[in-house]
């Protein structure tokens, strides 16, 4: 429907709204359905660990800015106090996982995977990067991103996991107007060469009144091609990539859950593996346990299997983002426990929990940066092996020092929206004989006595 | 497991998901396209949208916790974000291209055949009125809704879009 042709300079805004606002409405829709983006996190994940690196005074803040700056250039122990006290310090730098500087799927970037071929070099902070995008021959547009949890084990519901490198995969699928996610764990302890596993799956109706339903599955090295079959036959297949198939489609509706077999076949075409489930139920797949090796050692670092158990279960609400709070709270560990020489006190105390209120905290600051000549203590790296939320505020950590005993610690979100090790932890571990730098343990002392 | 989202056949604004409060992941996931969409309408460009939405998301994720409504935040974020790019670069009818130069019998014919045209004559208008006009017709705000995107009043939102429509009509005409 046109609008209605007037003489130049009439205007009938009566007419005009429902005519031409009706017409720009569609006209807008159409041509925005000419978009198609999909989300990349590892790009967001990327840009605030650069808007958290280099935050911008705003408004009237740049005036108190420009105080602290001025501060800090006057005065050194001033500056030393403030400069690692960015809040979220290092949140997504764990996410973004940019070790040597590189950011995962850049140039140069080598995405570990145990799964493929058993060398095991998943790196100790996350790193999140796209492992599948297709679109299946029925149209569903399917995406998987894998976010590597280094020895870390974040728990889900109220059942606490255990620790193993694992790879978070999310998968998204897209059809018709209908989008749903679901994310599963991907143990990297390699599957059977013939081994099939389903990662995640989900199944949700579209607007034209017919089911969208996807499936994700790991896959052992001589599985060359997936299908998914259902009682009408083959409804999908993928030849798997970096040991990773995504499976999708749509069905005629029925109730958002629909059974399926995937079939693992090898380069031949011979089945080698097979597992039924429930797309969208939630229920494990059949089949699944006898895809792993028995035998396989438990990978280098993951000794945390063996660690203590945790007692906590989650039981209240969790972060709104578990994934970055846990790469956080792994971060403040990281840094609080992380001793080089010389040793800046200040950074490592600015991840602990009320540190910087405590009397004394600027004299210690100043006599440790002021390393004794005789000090041969080399940086302390620690390893954590597990993160429980127990609220929304808390976290129970599984953490230790080197080689040495595996401890229970806490970690709390402070208000500035960081996590940092509770200081009842760390001071707990300055008093117990935590392996620390003999140059830093007397002024930690002093602070945690006061 | 699967979570459904509103993000409906026709894109239409930013319902995201319902129920309870989505994790900024959810959030991030389930709306990505469909912003990038309105910033699309809003700009004109898939990839200038795309960096404005990344950029409403760093926002977001330092505010995350403390919105009641995530989801109104971002999208209000977006079309700031707009409107900011467009007054960092100038006068931003300078920067359009112009309108097609549509013929009397064209632009009889070209309504609604044509939906690139109407998006242009929609790009040639000053920001807020072209933000109102996007807001109502392509998201399906209500005034008020609108009024509070925009941080106007709600009587303001209505005097927006007429001058918008009247613009266009205008164009149309010419």
């Amino acid at each position: 429907m046109s609008p209605k042709r007037l003489a130049r300079g009439r205007v009938d805004p009566v007419e005009l709204v429902p005519v031409v606002g009706k017409e720009l409405g569609s006209a807008l829709r159409a041509r925005a359905s000419t978009v198609h983006v999909e989300p990349d996190l590892s790009d967001l994940a990327r840009r605030i660990q650069a808007a958290e690196d280099n935050p911008r005074p705003r408004g009237r803040l740049a005036l108190a800015a420009a105080v602290v700056l001025s501060a800090a250039v006057a005065g050194g122990t001033l500056g030393s106090l403030l400069g690692p006290t960015h809040p979220q310090h290092a949140l997504f730098s764990s996410i973004a996982g940019d070790q040597g500087g590189r950011l995962p799927g850049g140039p140069g970037h080598s995405r570990p995977h145990g799964r493929a071929n058993n060398q095991l070099s998943a790196p100790r902070r996350l790193s999140r990067a796209t492992v599948i995008k297709r679109v299946t021959g029925a149209g569903t547009s399917l995406a998987a991103y894998g976010t590597w949890l280094a020895p870390v084990a974040v728990s889900s519901g109220t059942a606490a996991t255990s620790c193993h490198r694992a790879e978070l995969v999310t998968t998204t699928a897209t059809e018709g107007g209908a989008r749903g996610t679901a994310t599963g764990v991907v143990a990297v302890q390699p599957l059977a060469a013939n081994g099939l596993e389903l990662v995640d799956s989900g199944a949700l109706p579209t607007p034209a009144g017919r089911d969208l339903w996807w499936a994700t599955v790991a896959v052992g090295t001589r599985v060359a091609r997936v299908a998914a079959e259902e009682p009408g036959g083959t409804t999908d297949v993928m030849f798997p990539a970096q040991g990773i198939a995504v499976l999708g489609g749509v069905a005629p509706s029925s109730a958002t859950s629909r059974y399926f077999s995937i079939v693992a076949e090898d380069a031949a075409g011979q089945s080698l593996h097979s597992i039924g489930f429930l797309a969208g139920s939630g229920q494990e797949a059949v089949g699944t346990s006898q895809s792993r090796k028995a035998a396989d050692p438990l990978v280098p670092g993951c000794e945390s299997v063996a660690t203590p158990v945790m007692g906590a279960t989650a039981r209240g609400s969790k972060p709104a983002a578990p994934l970055l709070a846990a790469a956080s709270v792994v971060s403040a560990f990281h840094q609080a426990y992380n001793f080089a020489l010389p040793a800046d006190l200040a950074e490592n105390l600015a991840a602990v929990a009320s540190s910087d209120t405590l009397p004394g905290f600027g004299q210690s600051t100043r006599t440790i940066n002021q390393p004794s000549k005789s000090a041969t203590a080399s940086a302390q790296a620690v390893d954590v092996s597990q993160v429980v939320f127990l609220s929304a505020d808390t976290a129970e950590v599984i953490y230790r020092a080197g080689s040495g005993r595996w401890r229970t610690g806490t970690a709390v979100l402070t208000g500035r929206g960081s996590w940092q090790v509770a200081r009842t932890t760390f001071c707990g571990d300055v008093a117990n004989g935590f392996p620390l730098p003999g140059v830093v343990r007397p002024s930690l002392e002093r602070i945690c006595s006061r | 497991m699967a979570r459904p989202s509103a993000d409906g056949a026709v894109d239409p604004g930013l319902a995201v998901v319902a129920g309870a409060r989505p994790s900024f992941e959810e959030l991030y996931l389930s709306s990505y396209q469909s912003l990038v969409r309105l910033a699309f309408v809003l700009t004109s460009s898939s990839e200038l949208a795309e960096d404005l939405v990344q950029d409403c998301f760093v926002r977001l994720h330092r505010h995350y916790d403390r919105l009641d409504t995530p989801d109104r935040y971002v999208r209000q974020a977006v079309v700031n974000a707009c409107r900011s790019h467009f007054r960092r670069q100038g006068r931003e009818r300078d920067r359009r291209p112009l309108l097609y130069v549509v013929d009397g019998e064209a632009a009889s014919a070209s309504s609604g055949s044509h939906p690139g045209e109407l998006h242009d004559l929609l790009l040639a208008l000053p920001y807020r009125q072209r933000a109102a006009v996007v807001l109502r017709f392509y998201a399906d705000l209500s005034e008020i809704e609108i009024a509070e995107v925009l941080g106007c009043r709600p009587g303001t939102v209505g005097s927006l879009i007429h001058r918008a429509l009247q613009h266009m009509r205008r164009s149309l005409e010419r």
